[in-house]
């Protein structure tokens, strides 16, 4: 009833914290996105924009003064593209991200619902297991620190609802989130939906050596230059 | 005739992310992280069967259009496909922790007079519902 105290709060130990922050023109898709794994993590904290002029290592001391240990920062360039950064303040590693095909939960095919504060599930594809190759070992530790709710934290709620999924198609980690219907397996998609393709991971936070790059990636500049290519060749062949 | 460019070898240091990734890990129980590892859970026969329809109805639509591509190259097929992937590898995840939750002595289920804030709101649940009834409606209509 509703006379009785509120449960007592028990043991809370993980006391990780994450800064959620935007960097230089991101478009209105990056902000909804950002907003939208802000909303669902009640460990986070934000911060105002970071200027075009600072440089990104300026986080850190952003981080340590809202007492943030990790860090999600969401970068646009050309006001098209997407790159995300997540690391371990101070100590490392990062590694960033492009973020290709963004869904926003805003969207209204995808028709599950969670608590805005419940703790996921994290399921990783049998990719990221122990025997994997270190790089992908690293972003699920990564990844891990950030996405997961500590548990007893004061504004997160008690029960499982829903599911976050990482898994390796094409060298890219894809990302879903699903809400638990039964807890024999029926799901339903919440969103949003994102695709994150490493590019590379650093030594420090933002700085630093770096421990590894994808050879295979292409930049999306790149990417459209070469489409542009492709095209202007099939005008000449018509032409010949 | 220049030489080809010299290759850039990626780098790829490896014991130095082995120590990074020591460094990292706080070993907390596995309450804290709720991390799990899964392959996609067995394909249940309701799947198999959606699956398959969209197969046949995709081989259909390709054959009526002549578009000259197989089931196997078929971009939507395949996005279906994957998303499946995706859906088993969630449902493996519920399978094993749901009941390793429960071991521990610890509830999974809402109870239905519990509210607190959602994801998405009341209004936007409305959205969705609407339009997945227009849906039906217009799938009824057409048949």
């Amino acid at each position: 009833t509703s006379d009785e105290p509120p449960a007592k709060q028990t043991k809370w130990i993980n006391k990780t914290r994450v800064l959620v922050l935007a960097a230089r023109g991101i478009s209105f898709r990056g902000r909804h996105l950002m907003d939208d794994m802000f909303h669902m993590m009640p460990h986070a904290k934000s911060d105002s924009k970071m200027q075009k002029k600072e440089s990104l290592f300026a986080v850190n001391e952003i981080a340590e003064m809202k007492n943030c240990s990790r860090v999600l920062l969401v970068e646009g360039r050309r006001k098209r593209d997407l790159f995300l950064w997540a690391a371990v303040v101070a100590r490392g590693p990062s590694v960033k991200f492009e973020v290709e095909n963004i869904h926003t939960m805003a969207e209204l095919k995808m028709t599950g619902n969670c608590l805005a504060a419940s703790r996921p599930l994290l399921s990783f594809s049998t990719d990221f297991s122990d025997k994997a190759e270190m790089h992908w070992q690293l972003v699920k530790e990564l990844l891990t620190g950030i996405f997961t709710i500590p548990n007893h934290h004061p504004k997160s709620q008690p029960f499982f609802d829903h599911v976050y999924t990482f898994s390796i198609v094409d060298g890219k980690v894809w990302f879903r989130n699903y809400q638990i219907l039964e807890e024999d397996g029926a799901l339903a998609e919440i969103g949003p939906r994102m695709v994150l393709n490493p590019i590379k991971i650093f030594d420090g936070a933002f700085c630093g050596q770096t421990l590894w790059e994808n050879s295979s990636y292409v930049t999306p500049c790149a990417k459209r230059s070469m489409l542009k290519k492709v095209q202007a060749g099939k005008y000449q062949n018509r032409l010949q | 005739i220049g030489e080809a460019p010299e290759k850039k070898v990626a780098k790829n240091n490896v014991a130095a992310m082995r120590q990074k990734l020591a460094e990292m890990q706080k070993n907390l129980p596995w309450i804290e992280r709720l991390d799990l590892v899964n392959a996609p859970a067995p394909l249940a026969p309701e799947l198999a069967f959606k699956e398959d329809l969209h197969g046949k109805e995709r081989a259909t639509r390709l054959q009526q259009e002549k578009a000259g591509i197989t089931l196997e190259k078929d971009e939507v097929h395949n996005d279906f496909k994957r998303e499946m992937m995706f859906y088993r590898q969630a449902q493996a995840a519920v399978l094993e922790a749901i009941p390793r939750l429960h071991s521990m002595n610890i509830r999974t289920k809402r109870p239905v007079d519990y509210f607190a804030q959602m994801a998405k709101t009341d209004e936007h649940m409305n959205k969705i519902r609407t339009k997945l009834l227009s849906k039906e409606q217009g799938q009824e209509r057409a048949e």
